[in-house]
């Protein structure tokens, strides 16, 4: 009686499809087995359907008997629903409030027949979602179909990868398990103009920055106002992680700054992310200060104490595997060859091992200097070139350790940052560099609170400067450079016209290369299976010219936050 | 049966891609009615998938509304393995393209009832209402899927052994060890690829000649599966030269005759379809 009416004698053909009244039955649409005597949650259980709250069947019937069929499976739900609610209220039954009757005017033969209550008009849900909120944008999961893609520092042309939960997940196994997309972008269709494919890379980090858009992350008064206006503001460079740098400053400084760091750390929506510090001093050659006050700078005499006691209990020793990997200083900048510096740094990296960069900069050290230096455990040159003892046929100084295959008594070649802005270092001496170590180069902007601005002249810690150029900015008073206002993608595509590489190993120097040197790679700087999920679009290619690019798009945990 | 005969295997990829785009553009398939296509592996199939995602890649092509059905699958093989099917259609052809992963199905040969995810997967297929267009690929054998010599021409779905001729052939992508290559497999019968409306299968290189001229030449006959295609309504083999070497001289002048003639008429509008048949529509 209740049975739907079953196709004629076809019950008992299961097997023999051979006759000609089996096989039209087939090409027609008829099931040839028994439907009613294979429970819908049996289908679910193959797990080759979409999640188990979908008891939708598979789309043989006719549109209306389909959208029939997914009204009474979610009117069944609801009965569940309220059965067990009114087993929870201990047998009481639920009574609809006058409102939610009158609310319902034309109810529908569906609703009369199948629902066992009066109440809520079922037809204006859409079938697959239950009663309550939508998806949260940070549970939806996302799929990027028909995308050229960067994967391990190459091209890969037509992929399609997926996000959920803000990271990147193995495509492959949630495809198979049938999950379905609740967003799909595609990537090969019209809405990217230049009819040629956009590009999907890594979002960029940024491993020196000591201000932007008027904000200086020395300004302890107002930091917390400057790391948030810098995080909104970076993604429309495509920058999606950093490391604010704190330049030589007295050690209240650093005991009130570093804290507020480590405690801003953390993804935040729409943002892009502070992984930690990079301090920039005080242990500097006072010949070599660049920009740096020179009355902060001095000579790390007494070793670890004295690197203790500048920078706060932020250093100090680590109580556990979890802290060492949560210190909040990420890459430490000084000059090896000063006095009580090669103990220091053995210490800091006896302490926290490869939690904490120790990089030289703002040095004298000659190229034995740098040698020793990179035995006892520094692995990184801030800013090459700039501030450092120049290159000498004699005496390469830092430099020179990029020359070598391998380097005396095992220690590994070092991550070099580059300001590639063609002014703090001149397009010759990068393209020297990149090629002695190609996979060794950082790209870095080392910029400024007057980046992002239109100004002419701002405060650096405690140093006034002003604006020389369009790109060029100075000491007032002086010609030292101070700092750059370069922005990333401008560095990359100088990096490609200097250095004559591809614009694939360009972008790597920005988001591979950073992250493997401060040990994040995995986690960002990829976009390999759970690796978060930020990425940007590079469209705007110019055929015959690989440095000509623009950020079209940029997304922090699958979220579009900026749009050119 | 249409017997088409390329050059080299480069043309046969092309012509088969170019004909599953002018099949699926031509059914036009929306979310109601879906196009159901059957799916190979093998090495065959490689370069029309390579082709498929190259039209894809041009927007001639959407696999919005396609739902496929593979032909066959290791028993107890993990899925992930890099050499289980289900990571071939992955690697060959979804990864690439813009199909639904609720409209693709493969056997799974880890399902806990094996003979009960065989029937499933046939009343997946009639549910879906049959197959539209089957692609598939021959054995040195003669064989279809993985139906071996002396299988049922009137076969199902079902669990199959692995001939030791098979395994042998196999162990090369398993690292050389004989052990370690699954010795069941599930596979579509011969009736289940004979009830679809059409049959395509892609012929290519000196090592099926023999195959190919047993299938087509000779009567049906269990040994030589593919001869099934005989009876079909609306079969088609694809091959190329070297795959001719054991069919005699005016069979392969005969098939070419024919698709000269076929060539010349099927341009746009043109009153012949794409299997040949005299199309009536307004256009005249």
């Amino acid at each position: 009686m209740s049975q739907p009416p079953q196709p004629p004698p076809q019950q008992q053909q299961q097997q023999r499809h051979s006759t000609a009244s089996s096989r039209l039955a087939a090409f027609l649409g008829y099931a040839t087995e028994d439907r009613s005597a294979v429970p819908v949650s049996e289908l679910d259980g193959l797990g080759l359907r979409s999640g188990s709250k979908d008891k939708r069947l598979p789309p043989s019937r006719s549109p209306s008997l389909v959208a029939w069929l997914e009204k009474k499976a979610a009117l069944d739900e609801d009965k569940d629903k309220e059965k067990e609610k009114e087993k929870e209220l201990g047998g009481q039954k639920m009574y609809r409030t006058p409102s939610q009757d009158s609310a319902v005017k034309d109810r529908l033969f569906t609703n009369r027949i199948f629902s066992s209550k009066p109440g809520l008009n079922q037809l204006d849900t859409p079938p697959t979602s239950l009663p309550g909120s939508p998806k949260p944008n940070s549970q939806k999961v996302i799929q990027l179909i028909r995308c050229d893609v960067l994967r391990d520092g190459k091209i890969v042309k037509d992929e399609t990868l997926w996000i959920q939960n803000g990271k990147f997940v193995d495509s492959k196994s949630l495809f198979f398990a049938g999950v379905k997309a609740d967003v799909v972008i595609d990537f090969g269709d019209d809405a990217f103009p230049d009819k040629q494919r956009p590009l999907i890379v890594p979002g960029f980090i940024d491993l020196q920055i000591n201000g932007y858009f008027g904000h200086d992350f020395a300004d302890t008064v107002t930091l917390e106002e400057g790391l948030t206006a810098v995080a909104k503001g970076l993604p429309q460079y495509g920058v999606t992680s950093f490391l604010p740098t704190v330049v030589t400053s007295l050690p209240e400084t650093y005991h009130d700054v570093l804290p507020k760091i480590a405690d801003y750390r953390g993804a935040k929506p729409k943002q892009a992310e502070i992984l930690g510090a990079h301090v920039e001093g005080p242990f500097l050659a006072p010949s070599k200060k660049g920009a740096h006050n020179v009355d902060y700078i001095r000579a790390p005499t007494n070793g670890f104490q004295d690197i203790l006691e500048c920078y706060g209990p932020t250093i100090d020793t680590p109580t556990s595997e979890a802290a060492k990997a949560n210190g909040v200083i990420k890459i430490l900048t000084l000059a090896p060859e000063r006095e009580g510096a090669l103990s220091a740094i053995q210490e800091i990296k006896s302490r926290w091992g490869d939690n904490l960069v120790i990089s030289m900069g703002h040095t004298e050290a000659s190229y034995q200097d740098a040698e020793k230096a990179l035995e006892v455990g520094a692995t990184m040159l801030t800013h090459l070139f700039n501030a450092m003892h120049p290159f000498h046929h004699r005496d390469p100084g830092p430099m020179g350790v990029l020359g070598f295959n391998e380097l005396p008594h095992g220690t590994k070649k070092p991550w070099y940052g580059l300001i590639a802005d063609g002014i703090h270092a001149s397009a010759a001496s990068i393209r020297v560099a990149y090629n002695a170590f190609p996979d060794g180069a950082v790209l870095v902007t080392d910029a400024m609170a007057g980046a992002g601005l239109d100004g002419d002249e701002f405060m650096l810690g405690s140093m006034k400067v002003r604006r020389k150029g369009p790109m060029e900015v100075v000491i007032d008073g002086t010609d030292t450079l101070a700092g750059s206002v370069a922005t990333m993608p401008f560095c990359i595509s100088n990096l490609v016209k200097f250095a004559g590489c591809s614009l694939a190993e360009a972008v790597n120097a920005a988001t591979i290369a950073p992250a493997k040197c401060i040990g994040v790679y995995g986690k960002k700087g990829s976009l390999s299976e759970g690796a978060d999920a930020d990425f940007v679009v590079l469209d705007g290619f110019e055929e015959g010219d690989e440095s000509v690019f623009r950020v079209a798009r940029v997304y922090i945990a699958g979220e579009e936050v900026f749009k050119a | 049966m249409r017997l088409i005969i390329k050059d080299k295997y480069d043309d046969v990829c092309q012509y088969t891609a170019e004909y599953v785009l002018a099949r699926i553009n031509e059914f036009n398939p929306t979310a109601e009615r879906p196009f159901v296509l059957g799916l190979p592996t093998g090495s065959s199939p490689i370069g029309v998938y390579k082709k498929l995602v190259q039209f894809h890649r041009e927007g001639m092509l959407s696999f919005k509304h396609v739902i496929t059905f593979n032909m066959d699958e290791y028993v107890h093989l993990p899925r992930d393995h890099p050499e289980s099917y289900h990571s071939f259609m992955w690697e060959n052809l979804f990864k690439h393209v813009d199909i639904q992963p609720q409209n693709v199905n493969i056997l799974d040969g880890n399902a806990k009832d094996l003979e009960k995810e065989c029937t499933e997967y046939e009343a997946k297929i009639a549910a879906v209402g049959g197959i539209e267009l089957f692609l598939g690929g021959i054995g040195p054998d003669g064989h279809i899927a993985f139906n071996e010599p002396g299988s049922s021409l009137s076969s199902r779905t079902r669990i199959k052994t692995l001939a030791y001729e098979t395994i042998i052939a196999n162990s090369r992508f398993f690292g050389g060890d004989v052990n370690k290559v699954p010795k069941l497999a599930l596979t579509v019968g011969v009736g289940t690829v004979m009830d679809a409306r059409e049959v395509l299968v892609i012929i290519s290189g000196a090592g099926k000649a023999l195959a190919l001229s047993k299938c087509i030449e000779d009567g049906v006959n269990h040994m030589w599966t593919v001869s099934a295609i005989q009876l079909h309504p609306r079969g088609m083999i694809v091959c190329d030269e070297d795959a001719t070497l054991e069919l005699h001289v005016k069979t392969v002048k005969y098939f070419k005759s024919i698709e000269k003639v076929h060539s010349l008429l099927t341009t746009e509008g043109s009153k012949v379809g794409l299997d040949g048949k005299v199309r009536y529509s307004e256009a005249q």
